[in-house]
């Protein structure tokens, strides 16, 4: 018999229900000030791209820094899906499945390489997505940018549509983290994560549950740039192929702590916190005062703030 | 050997840049069987192990497992079809409890279907290799002897048929040894094939009933360990005077 406690469910189950919560609960509290419902919608944007690469970079242990191709792909699907004059739904449906067809040929080729040098050709694909969609004007409207005419609307609405569908995301990617970690995928990565050769050696085909691992990073990557096009309404390449939807979301796994369920979630709220602290005090400084912070967690909590927590609980 | 053998490797050979490391070797191994495989160091025995395993493809050859061929098969599948190893360096999964490191070959690779009987199936492994006590610990908190033992018990969760031992004794004193010894003839009694690969004489002698020997990557003999240790040829080539009389002495 199991306990409740000990279901691999519960887990899920409450993060989707707190999601839930939060999504039709925080607009109630924000109302329309438009700087609050962009802060939030923002920190909801960071927790599912930190939680979407943590997959990849902290569980698989390979350092993505493809998370802004996916992130841009989404974007560009559900706003060329739009101007086709499809549904909203349908959009975000292509954004992940073109996310995933994808991510899992090019994963799977690219995860054969160890550490930098799969850093790189992660990155490259940032770049050879940019440059496909800047090239291909007639679809994408190249460097002129692409409108999203279905979500016109008042300001308000749309940040606040926009504020529920990013909550519900990040709420999603956490449930489904908690069951991949809980899972026999979750425990087949961390066993190539820690010796990629005893794990072959133990039956594990890593191959396949790395793929599977950056497959289902893409597709939450791809459902985020969608959600965050119908947000902003109108996209250009360099703007959702911008290297930092990569470098952010590390730097929250990073600060939160690199592999687990919850570090995503924490890092990223400090991060956001920290960056708004920044921008409104001290304007010039502030990418200066990021990297101090940045510098003081890895004196001080060198493996994140989460395995810090449990590690001082512990001792 | 009058029925198919287990394991036939037909040529094998593996080319590291100008250098063959193996060269044009073919075996077959029996059910049951316990084979040394011994050579000079460099000779290309961990290779060899490396090529069977699936941890390296050869640049020719063949290999035929169970009747069919994994030439070039990866070493999950080999693993799930039953053909194990065990590394001449240690290879844990350093963050895991030990309980864990072997789950996941029997989970993965043994008949485990999910985490709860992967770990029961752990549990049995570790007490049948008499480390029952390390199963909560980190593989970097227990002895090298324990650790040799654990690369053991995760062979054994993922129920092997043949099991290839990569220098498990190496580090350990003559009691440790003892013991290793009595764990690898226990196994082999289920009707698992072993290979053992060994530098101690002592080893060699009191274990393998038949040994393989390898020279400069090629196959220098095959036969009863009390011919190849005489054999004139192997003599010159690897033990030397002094290895021979030792291998007497240890009759
Ligand atoms: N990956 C590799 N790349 C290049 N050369 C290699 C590689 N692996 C082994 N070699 C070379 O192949 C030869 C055989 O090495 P191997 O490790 O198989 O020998 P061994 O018989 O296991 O030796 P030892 O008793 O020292 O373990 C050696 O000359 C070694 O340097
Ligand atoms: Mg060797």
């Amino acid at each position: 018999m199991k306990t409740l406690s000990s279901s691999p469910w519960i887990g899920p189950v409450l993060a989707l229900a707190g999601g839930a919560i939060l999504a039709f609960g925080l607009p109630v509290l924000v109302g329309d000030q438009a700087y609050l419902l962009r802060l939030a919608t923002q920190l909801a944007l960071l927790v599912t791209l930190a939680i979407a690469w943590n997959l990849v970079g902290g569980f698989t242990g390979y350092p993505s820094f493809a998370t802004a191709a996916f992130f841009g792909l989404g974007a560009y699907a559900i706003a060329v899906a739009q101007q086709a004059g499809w549904p909203a739904w349908s959009g975000f449906l292509l954004a992940a499945v073109l996310s995933a067809l994808l991510a899992a040929p090019f994963g799977f080729a690219i995860l054969r390489l160890r550490g930098h040098y799969f850093a790189i050709a992660s990155l490259m694909l940032v770049t050879i997505l940019k440059e496909v969609t800047t090239g291909w004007s007639d679809l994408t409207g190249g460097g002129m940018g692409i409108n999203l005419p279905g979500a016109g609307g008042n300001p308000t609405a749309i940040a606040t549509v926009a504020l529920e569908t990013m909550v519900i995301l990040a709420a999603a990617a956490l449930a489904l983290s908690m069951i991949v970690a809980k899972g026999r995928l979750g425990f087949g990565l961390a066993c190539i994560r820690m010796n990629e050769t005893a794990a072959m050696g133990a039956g594990i085909d890593a191959p396949r549950l790395k793929t599977i691992a950056f497959t289902l990073s893409a597709a939450i990557c791809g459902l985020a740039g969608a959600t965050y096009a119908r947000w902003i309404g109108y996209i250009d390449p360099s703007d959702v192929y911008d290297v930092m939807w990569s470098v952010r979301p590390i730097i929250a796994a990073l600060i939160g702590g690199v592999g687990t369920v919850f570090g995503p979630v924490v890092g990223s709220i400090v991060y956001i916190a920290f960056e708004e602290l920044m921008w409104r005090n001290l304007l010039t400084f502030g990418t200066g005062a990021l990297g101090v912070l940045i510098a003081l967690l890895v004196l001080l909590l060198p493996a994140g703030i989460i395995p810090g927590i449990l590690r001082r609980r512990a001792s | 050997m009058s029925e198919a053998p287990l394991l036939r490797l037909e040529n094998l050979s593996k080319r590291f840049g100008g250098l063959k490391a193996v060269s044009d070797v073919s075996l077959s191994f029996g059910e049951g069987e316990i084979v040394g495989l011994i050579g000079s160091n460099g000779a290309g025995k961990t290779t060899l192990v490396n090529l069977v395993t699936g941890h390296l493809k050869p640049t020719a050859g063949r290999v035929t497992f169970a009747g069919r061929d994994v030439t070039g098969a990866p070493p999950y599948r080999l693993a799930r079809l039953g053909l194990l190893r065990t590394f001449q360096v240690v290879q844990p999964f350093a963050q895991l409890p030990a309980r864990d490191n072997v789950a996941a070959a029997a989970l993965f690779a043994g008949a485990a279907g999910d985490m709860a009987a992967a770990r029961r199936a752990a549990d049995a492994a570790l007490e049948r290799l008499g480390i029952a006590h390390v199963a909560d610990r980190l593989p970097t908190q227990v002895t090298l002897a324990e650790r040799k033992r654990l690369e053991l018990a995760k062979s054994l969760a993922a129920k092997p048929k043949m099991l290839f031992l990569d220098e498990v004794n190496a580090g350990l004193n003559s009691a440790e040894i003892d013991g290793v010894l009595d764990m690898i003839r226990s196994i082999a009694a289920e009707g698992v094939t072993i290979v053992v690969i060994e530098h101690l004489m002592k080893v060699v002698r009191g274990l393998c009933t038949r040994l393989v020997v390898l020279h400069q990557g090629a196959l220098l003999a095959d036969g009863p360990t009390d011919a190849v240790a005489r054999d004139p040829k192997v003599v010159d080539a690897y033990l030397g005077k002094r290895g021979a009389a030792m291998l007497e002495a240890a009759r």
